[in-house]
């Protein structure tokens, strides 16, 4: 009785030892594997921000179309597509032995016309000095013989000399006299002449200068207009959106396609946004800001007007003094939209379990690490709390509970950002830092 | 007739002392419908180990108890064995004028009840920490130091070393070996058995402690397993009866391993 007593006691002790190793055991390897967590806090400010990223381009305000308005035979192209010309450079040269009547005769015979004005005002201009040079001549003559005379007439006073030299130098000084009034005359006469002579050239000049300024900017439009070389040229610094390939153009083919470019004020900027991205951001108190090349520009811009349409909104930029220096026509530009939102509850995106998509009007679940004191100490464990989506900002989350949720998000509640295992309610975690 | 009386009163007296851990035993096995509905039943309706699973796989914070219960009791046993040997040396074989004012002393303090000392205590640990600044209360500490410097352990074995003939301290002297060797060489070799009925006794003391506990911890993880199976009992019945059965046995085994000793001991003293 007592081996038996011994032997059923001696496994009872074999069967409660294995009970505690297995329970140490299972103890340790629980602890060892719980999931860990890091935590995070509602933000202070409670501010959703909200972002959107889009592009744009920098576009002239004015864009020509050049046609042939005959067949044009090229010998050269200078230019190439989105090349910015300067103004003066040769764009394309016309072959001239093949070109019949390419050439604009009326502007050149005009040009030539000014020329020769020019030149003929010219003359005048040198005959009026030589006229004047002439008439300084005989007042020096004159007064330099009246000096003389009068030199003369002292001495006779005193006795020194002949009253035959004095009669030389008074006739001396008649002569002189008489050649000054002559020239004065000629002058007055001549200087009368050469001015009505110069406002008649100027007047025909300016009239020639008008007729061709208007005869220039006609042709400019859809017309190519070269000189006699067959070079055609732009006055304006423009930036060539296309330009033909083609050595032999047809009445009616476009050769040429430019927008003007000369200052920042034939400039704007424009982007397209989807409506619905629009109406989020731009509803609210917003802020604009782009980047060229990749690098973020610290002025904001401002909205000069939109255009919508059903799908998307077409922004256009007005470019400002201050940026001037930093954009291009044909550039292309990225446009950061950012507004902010105040709401009672904003939390990381990280923090965010949701329920189907991202987005507002979701539910989604919060996890909450609670405390409390146990056997094994200060244990943690998840709390997980039903919330709806109010908006969704770059970064963080617009959430409030719904009418499942007790639980409610306060500025010290710790909430689940990363976890290393899937989360579960009243999980045991450990919190990292 | 006598004797057949004496036999049915020994039979009764262990059946009333058996009957709790029997009850115990058994209940362990049973399923938690059972516990629920007919708990005061002594057999299982079925047999199952589902109480022992639960608590060592699905509830196993209970281990973090049983460890507590195991570094205060090893903690005390150790630290009190240290102590009562060397003090039990001085006073049955190192003895001098003032060595039967401390035996005393150290009697008289045996004698208090142990709730009169706790708060004191408490207070002493509340100056070290002020003054000294060791932090002792609500540490295994608090628990431990009192429990080391029981008095039980240099009564028990005072009365033991005094047993020891003199002749033996006599030939050692004469060997030229000092008072630790002696001790170490001499006494201890041969109050082996006294020693492990000491552990047994300072064992069960200190797997068993409610007060101590109670009044210097007030974590609930500090605590010892003692404590939390009054918890256990409210909070998670289905476990509660493999808890205890976990909890006692520590102390049936020790007591099965050297029953022979102490009996011997016993037989000795």
């Amino acid at each position: 009785m007592s081996k038996f007593f011994d032997r059923f006691l001696k496994y009872f002790f074999v069967f409660l030892s294995s009970v505690i190793i297995i329970g140490f055991l299972f103890f340790t390897i629980r602890n060892y594997i719980m999931p860990e967590v890091t935590v995070t806090k509602s933000l202070e400010n409670s501010l959703l921000i909200k972002k959107d990223y889009f592009t744009g381009r920098v576009v002239s305000r004015e864009t020509v179309e050049v046609k042939a308005d005959r067949k044009l035979y090229i010998s050269e192209i200078n230019v190439k597509n989105s090349q910015i010309v300067e103004p003066g450079t040769k764009i394309i040269s016309l072959d001239m032995s093949r070109q019949e009547l390419n050439v604009d005769t009326e502007a050149s015979e005009m040009q030539n016309q000014i020329k020769s004005y020019e030149i003929e005002k010219l003359n005048l201009k040198k005959q009026l000095d030589s006229g004047e040079a002439s008439l300084k001549k005989s007042l020096e003559a004159y007064e330099k013989a009246k000096e003389d005379y009068e030199n003369t007439s002292y001495l006779y006073e005193n006795g020194v000399v002949a009253k035959d030299e004095l009669n030389g130098k008074s006739d001396i000084m008649e002569d002189c006299r008489k050649d000054y009034e002559s020239e004065v005359s000629i002058y007055t006469s001549e200087t009368e002449i050469y001015k009505m002579n110069l406002n008649r050239i100027d007047e025909e000049i300016e009239i020639l200068q008008t007729r061709l300024h208007e005869k220039t900017n006609e042709n400019s439009e859809n017309k190519i207009t070269v000189d006699k070389s067959g070079a055609y040229f732009l006055a304006d610094k423009v930036y060539i959106d296309y330009i033909t390939d083609k050595k032999v153009m047809e009445e009616g083919e476009t050769v040429l396609r430019y927008s003007i470019c000369n200052t920042n004020a034939d400039l704007y900027m424009e982007a397209f946004l989807g409506r619905d991205v629009y109406d989020d951001i731009f509803s609210n108190k917003y802020s604009l800001y782009f980047w060229k090349n990749d690098e973020k520009k610290k002025e904001s811009v401002m909205v000069q007007s939109v255009r919508a349409f059903p799908d998307h909104n077409e922004l256009i930029f007005a470019l400002r003094d201050e940026l001037k220096e930093n954009v291009y026509i044909s550039d292309s530009v990225k446009f950061m939209a950012q507004s902010e939102e105040s709401y009672e509850c904003v939390i990381d995106k990280t923090a965010v379990v949701p329920i189907g998509d991202l987005k507002a009007n979701n539910t989604c679940y919060v996890y909450t690490v609670l405390t409390e004191e146990s056997i094994l100490g200060e244990i943690n464990y998840l709390k997980q709390g039903e919330y709806k989506i109010l908006a969704v900002g770059e970064s963080t989350v617009a959430i409030e509970p719904t009418q499942n949720t007790k639980e409610r998000i306060d500025k010290n509640s710790l909430i689940v950002n990363y976890a290393s295992s899937v989360l579960e309610n009243d999980m045991r975690v450990r919190v990292i830092n | 007739m006598k004797k057949v009386l004496i036999k049915v009163f020994s039979v009764f007296i262990v059946i009333i002392f058996l009957s709790p851990i029997v009850y115990t035993i058994s209940h362990s096995f049973m399923d938690e419908y059972q516990l629920k509905n007919n708990e005061m039943e002594m057999v299982p309706e079925i047999f199952n180990l589902q109480q022992y699973y639960e608590i060592s796989v699905e509830k196993n914070e209970y281990f973090k108890l049983y460890t507590n219960s195991a570094l205060i009791t090893a903690g005390v046993m150790v630290g009190q064995v240290v102590v009562s040997v060397g003090a039990a040396y001085y006073l049955a074989v190192k003895k001098s004028r003032f060595s039967n004012i401390l035996f005393l002393v150290y009697t008289f303090f045996m004698l208090l009840p142990l709730q009169i000392t706790l708060i004191p205590n408490v207070l002493l640990y509340n100056a070290v920490e002020r003054y000294i600044g060791i932090k002792l209360f609500n540490t295994h500490l608090a628990v431990i130091l009192p429990g080391i410097f029981n008095t039980l352990g240099v009564f028990f074995l005072k009365q033991f070393f005094e047993s020891i003939p003199q002749s033996y301290y006599e030939i050692a002297n004469i060997d030229g070996a000092s008072n630790f060797d002696i001790l170490l060489h001499v006494v201890l070799p041969y109050s082996k058995n006294a020693i492990a009925a000491l552990c047994l006794l300072i064992f069960i003391e200190n797997w068993n402690l409610i007060e101590q506990p109670l009044i210097f911890l007030n974590d609930m993880s500090k605590m010892p397993v003692s404590i939390y199976l009054n918890t256990l009992y409210e909070s998670s019945r289905d476990i509660f009866y493999a808890a205890c059965v976990l909890f006692m046995f520590p102390v049936i085994y020790v007591f099965t391993k050297i029953r022979e000793k102490l009996k011997t001991m016993v037989l000795k003293n």
